[in-house]
């Protein structure tokens, strides 16, 4: 056997090795240093989430120093610097110390990676909470507000009580990248934790088109080296467009990172809106719309130079029919100051698209408030809201996919109810889905109807209405931010735009928001198995105590 | 009429149509009857009442001899007859409101509404001003209610399960009479002991309600829309015109009673000792409305006095516990009810009573399939390869019963939905319009926003009711019949094209499907 010829790297190949050698250093390091007497995988990963997010911090701190002044509507510079930096440095040494004390354990099980996976993003939620709370971009003390504030930087929605003006450079900078980290997080999530534990069967074929997420390249890191690579390529693309469109630099900058993330916060307190701009407006659909596309499909139609593998993905053929069909209701729903001559305007078709768009990939921008649409279009935005985007893509809600499963299962339910002993496999293209997948999206839709109501009158008891706690839920719930209000009776919500839902509501309604926010971002079963896990200690307590009832197992009482 | 023989003498083979004849002759007698309480009070419509009675009793009787009910009855044909039948009554309900020129003829949509609205026991009504209209109207339009509840009380205890429709056969094991597999030859034996003790709890409330103060008329009316779990009062106010608290006792009690199932009441009052079971949907159905009950007095503890807080929770949560839908005071006014407690009520107008009971909604028993089978997917994430059985009570839950409930559940949200969507897109405004969509398919009768439960349906947009309607019966007949009594009607067309049309004469024996007597069709 002849040894094969060394081939030269590339310089992809020598940039690839480099990521790979920094990151096993990192995790050698961070081996080396968690070496304390407490085995806590768990503990480890909240910690390691804390102590990332400092450089976080001094990025956006030296961004203050060097541009705040551009984007901050004060014009000043480094009003955050200072603050960022000290917490930055507090929480790193926190969150280093305690690493000390902490150590690996030998064996990780499934559940414990979800549950990691929970208490990771409440570390990164308290990292930016503290980040809120130094810089005074909320009141001191007010726990609640900076809680809801971090969850949706965290979770991607655009749902605050901050007004864009109001921030310093720093902040700005901090929201809106801790939206595209929050977006990054969840492609790593989605390739190395979501297709091992099948949670909420988001694994599931998005048509023939996309097999699953892992099988891009052999080895998942791979996968998810792709897809974040991706990501960042589409951030960057929307941020040329956003320059290009007229857009001043630093703001085409972190509005891309929110667009491309599907966030939705912008530095200014209209939104979008207030640069008034078509062709802003027009970057923004294409990048919004774009955000909601599975990145796998996008990967491959790319890769292969295949444009038709968009097509022949049933997801995303429903995807864009949903996007065209509502934003032809939108647009052809009579509303109050539209009548027919405007309708066929170019104007009010941009405008329709723009409410769908943003509505159904979640990302929550706004040109016109939701409130001044028509109530049909309203009660549309809200289905699409729960719908939301495809599979594997960087959108909340429901997703495509998981809508268009239900559906062929509730047709053989039909079926079934005219030949009750029909024996019918549910397929989506060529890939059939299995009985446990179904299981699991139904499970997920129902655990989310259950909260649904709940979580409502929650938002209703804080000081909200029946729609708007109702709409405001269900936002949340699948990332968006912005809610449809009640015409009467809450007229500050008009004023301030649909985005103050948040504002209108007690602390106990912003701590319902901002839990909801992160249940609707991991999936309600993680969250409900996280939870379990949490409550364990009380079930069996309950289980096994001496006060309950026991009932012999296997005998039927007939 | 016995000789009566349409189109030659031949009789042509079509169950529904059969069917629906059958129901007509019922609804026939209730309006004759009706017409006799319009002549002993005088206050009028005994002429609209008779004739609607000629009418529906002719065309119903000349349906039922010029046919014959199939004696191949499968589902989407059992279905099928249901449906129509359901259709056909209401159509004939139509004839006392526009005769009596109680609903003018340029709004026959609304009177179709309303007897629509009588017959799948919602209760939404279209009628502003109700203590204006005629006694014997009034009746009959009550009446319309019970006859509903006769008809869906046999189709919930027996026929559903049977047909094994969203889940429902887990009821079949407790039903007194058939279960699926023993299904035609008991069901006219279940139906009469249904209908007796049917009939014992409507005698049962009207003399409650007389011993508590009101009128024979009202004791009578109100007796047969609490037990038909139906809800049409015969005071605009609803039940807040007695204002007594021994009235609402006795209509919670009933209400209660009647939203729950009647299989287990039968059960408990024959002492079916043999068939000992906890009836775990019992517990979660009481605890559901005594949990909505203590919910309400807390949100709306800053709003009322403690009194009338109690009164009102109590009420509001049987009545919308067992989607009744009797209104007190106005909960959808801000001004006395607060935001959080009125989107409890919302989803009890989901939930709705229990299985084998007049009461709609998802019904209790299916919410438990759906909290079981969430909390198992949960737990399953946890240990992904665990075997876990689904548990009600002492019964063990099949996959396919439960895949059925969930679809079941899922299609009733999605129509829920999509209604809610369509009714806001037809002009009214999102909190009237969903919940609207939800009352509708839950049969309950009030909504939220300007469609309280003082307000009659005239809130909602005249373009968006037909949008009720369609919702109403889907949600009265369990939605998969109603969606499929077109595949069922298309099919049984085909079928009969292919086959040679019987020609006997005379009154042909029926092996499987005894519905000469009246028993399964409805009314």
């Amino acid at each position: 056997m002849t040894p094969r010829p060394a081939r030269r790297a590339t310089e992809r190949e020598r940039l690839r090795r480099l990521v790979v050698r920094v990151v096993r250093a990192a995790d050698g390091l961070l081996h080396r240093w968690a070496r304390g007497p407490y085995e806590s995988t768990l503990a480890i990963t909240a910690l390691v989430v804390l102590a990332a997010a400092s450089p976080v911090f001094a990025i956006c701190a030296v961004f203050d120093w060097l541009f705040g002044g551009r984007v901050a509507a004060s014009g000043e510079s480094g009003t955050d610097a200072l603050p960022l930096l000290v917490a930055g440095a507090a929480v790193a040494l926190f969150a280093l110390g305690l690493l000390r004390l902490c150590r690996f354990e030998r064996r990780v099980t499934e559940r414990q990676t979800l549950t990691a996976l929970v208490l990771g993003s409440f570390a990164a939620v308290a990292a930016v909470a503290i980040a809120h709370l130094a810089t005074g971009a909320v009141e001191p003390g007010a726990l609640a507000t900076a809680f809801a504030e971090a969850a949706a930087t965290v979770t991607g929605t655009n749902s605050t009580t901050i007004s864009g003006a109001d921030l310093g450079g720093g902040m700005l900078a901090l929201r809106a990248v801790g939206q595209w980290l929050g977006g990054a997080a969840f492609i790593v999530v989605l390739v190395r934790v979501l297709p091992h534990l099948g949670v909420g069967g988001l694994d599931t074929d998005g048509g023939v088109a996309t097999r699953s997420a892992r099988r891009l390249a052999p080895r998942s890191a791979g996968t998810m080296g792709r897809l974040l690579l991706l990501y960042g390529v589409l951030t960057v693309l929307v941020a040329v467009g956003f320059a290009l469109a007229g857009m001043p630099l630093l703001q085409s900058g972190l509005h891309a990172l929110t667009t491309a993330s599907t966030g939705g916060f912008s530095t200014q307190e209209a939104s979008l809106g207030a640069f008034d701009s078509a062709a802003i407006e027009w970057v923004a659909i294409f990048g919004m719309a774009a955000g909601g596309v599975s990145l796998p499909l996008m990967f491959l139609a790319i890769r292969r130079r295949d444009p038709a593998r968009f097509i022949r993905s049933y997801e995303f053929r429903l995807y864009m029919t949903l996007i065209i069909f509502a934003a032809v209701a939108v647009a052809l729903l009579p509303r109050d100051g539209v009548d027919w001559t405007h309708i066929f305007g170019r104007e009010h078709i941009r405008e329709s698209l723009f409410a769908v768009v943003s509505v159904i990939s979640t990302t929550g921008f706004q040109t016109t408030p939701l409130v001044e649409l028509s109530t049909g279009s309203q009660a549309f935005l809200m289905v699409l809201m729960l719908v939301g985007g495809m599979s594997a893509s960087m959108a909340g809600g429901f997703k495509v996919v998981r809508l268009l499963t239900l559906a062929s299962f509730i047709g053989r339910e039909l079926r079934r109810a005219i030949y009750p002993s029909l024996a019918e496999r549910l397929r989506l293209g060529r890939s059939t889905i299995s009985e446990s997948t179904i299981g699991r999206i139904t499970g997920e839709l129902l655990l989310a109807s259950l909260l649904i109501i709940p979580a409502a009158v929650l938002l209703a008891a804080s000081g909200l209405n029946i729609v708007d706690a109702l709409t405001y839920a269900v936002s949340t719930l699948s990332n968006v931010g912005p809610a449809m209000a009640a015409a009467d009776s809450t007229g500050h919500l008009a004023v301030a735009g649909s985005t103050g839902h948040l504002d209108a509501v007690n602390g106990l309604g912003r701590i319902t928001a901002g839990l909801l926010m992160m249940g609707g971002r991991m999936s309600v079963t993680a969250a409900a198995v996280a939870l379990s896990v949490a409550a364990y200690p009380a079930v069996a307590a309950v289980r096994h105590g001496q006060w309950r009832r026991r009932r012999p197992h296997g005998v039927r009482v007939r | 009429m016995s000789g009566l023989a349409v189109l030659g003498g031949r009789r042509f083979e079509s169950t529904p149509v059969h069917i629906s004849g059958v129901a007509l002759m019922f609804v026939g007698i209730g309006m004759a009857i009706s017409a006799v309480v319009a002549l002993i009070d005088g206050g009028g419509g005994a002429l609209a009442l008779g004739a609607s009675a000629a009418i529906t009793a002719g065309v119903g009787s000349a349906m039922n001899r010029s046919t014959t009910a199939s004696d191949r009855a499968d589902s989407p044909l059992a279905f099928a007859s249901v449906a129509w039948a359901w259709l056909a009554v209401s159509l004939a309900g139509t004839m006392p409101y526009l005769f009596s020129g109680v609903i003018g003829w340029s709004e026959a949509d609304n009177a179709l509404f309303e007897s629509i609205s009588g017959f799948t026991c919602t209760g939404a009504t279209i009628l502003a001003d109700i203590d204006g209209v005629a006694h014997g109207i009034l009746f009959f339009r009550s009446m319309t209610q019970w006859f509903g509840g006769m008809g869906l009380i046999v189709l919930a205890v027996s026929v559903l399960p049977a047909l094994k429709v969203g889940g429902l056969e887990l009821i079949a094991n407790e039903a007194p009479g058939p279960t699926a597999d023993r299904f035609t030859p008991r069901i006219a034996a279940t139906a009469r002991r249904l209908w007796m003790l049917y009939g014992g709890f409507t005698l049962a409330v009207a003399l409650a309600l007389l011993a508590a103060g009101t009128s024979l008329f009202d004791a009578v009316a109100h007796a047969f829309t609490t037990v038909a779990t139906g809800g049409f009062s015969t005071h605009s106010a609803s039940i807040a015109f007695f204002d007594s608290v021994a009235v609402e006792l006795v209509i919670i009690v009933g209400m209660i009673t009647c939203g729950a199932s009647f299989s287990i009441h039968w059960h408990v009052i024959t002492r079916a000792k043999s068939q000992r079971r906890s009836y775990s949907e019992l517990r979660w159905y009481l605890a559901l409305i005594c949990g909505a009950a203590v919910a309400l007095l807390v949100l709306n503890s800053g709003k009322l006095s403690l009194g009338d807080n109690l009164r009102e929770a109590a009420f509001y949560a049987a009545s919308l516990g067992s989607n009744t839908g009797y209104g007190l005071t106005d909960y959808a006014d801000e001004q006395f009810w607060t935001p959080s407690a009125q989107l409890v009520l919302l989803a009890l107008f989901v939930i709705g009573g229990m299985t084998g009971s007049t009461a709609g909604g998802i019904k209790v028993l299916r919410l438990q399939i759906v909290a079981r089978y969430a909390i198992r997917e949960v737990i399953r994430a946890r240990h992904r390869r665990a075997v876990l059985p689904m548990r009600l009570g002492d019964t063990t839950v099949a996959e396919d019963v439960a895949a059925r409930a969930l679809g079941f559940v899922l299609l009733y949200l999605g129509l829920a939905l999509a209604g809610g969507v369509l009714m806001t897109a037809l002009g009214n405004d999102l909190e009237t319009g969903f919940s609207g969509a939800v009352s509708a398919i839950g049969t309950v009768g009030p909504a939220l926003g300007e469609a309280g439960p003082t307000s009659s349906a005239l809130a909602f947009e005249r373009g968006s009711r037909p949008v009720m309607m369609v919702l109403m019966l889907f949600g009265r007949l369990e939605v998969f019949p109603t969606m499929l009594m077109f595949v069922a009607a298309v099919r049984a067309a085909t079928r009969s094209r292919n086959q040679r049309p019987t020609t006997t004469r005379g009154p042909r024996r029926l092996t499987r499907l005894p519905a000469r007597k009246g028993g399964w069709s409805g009314n």
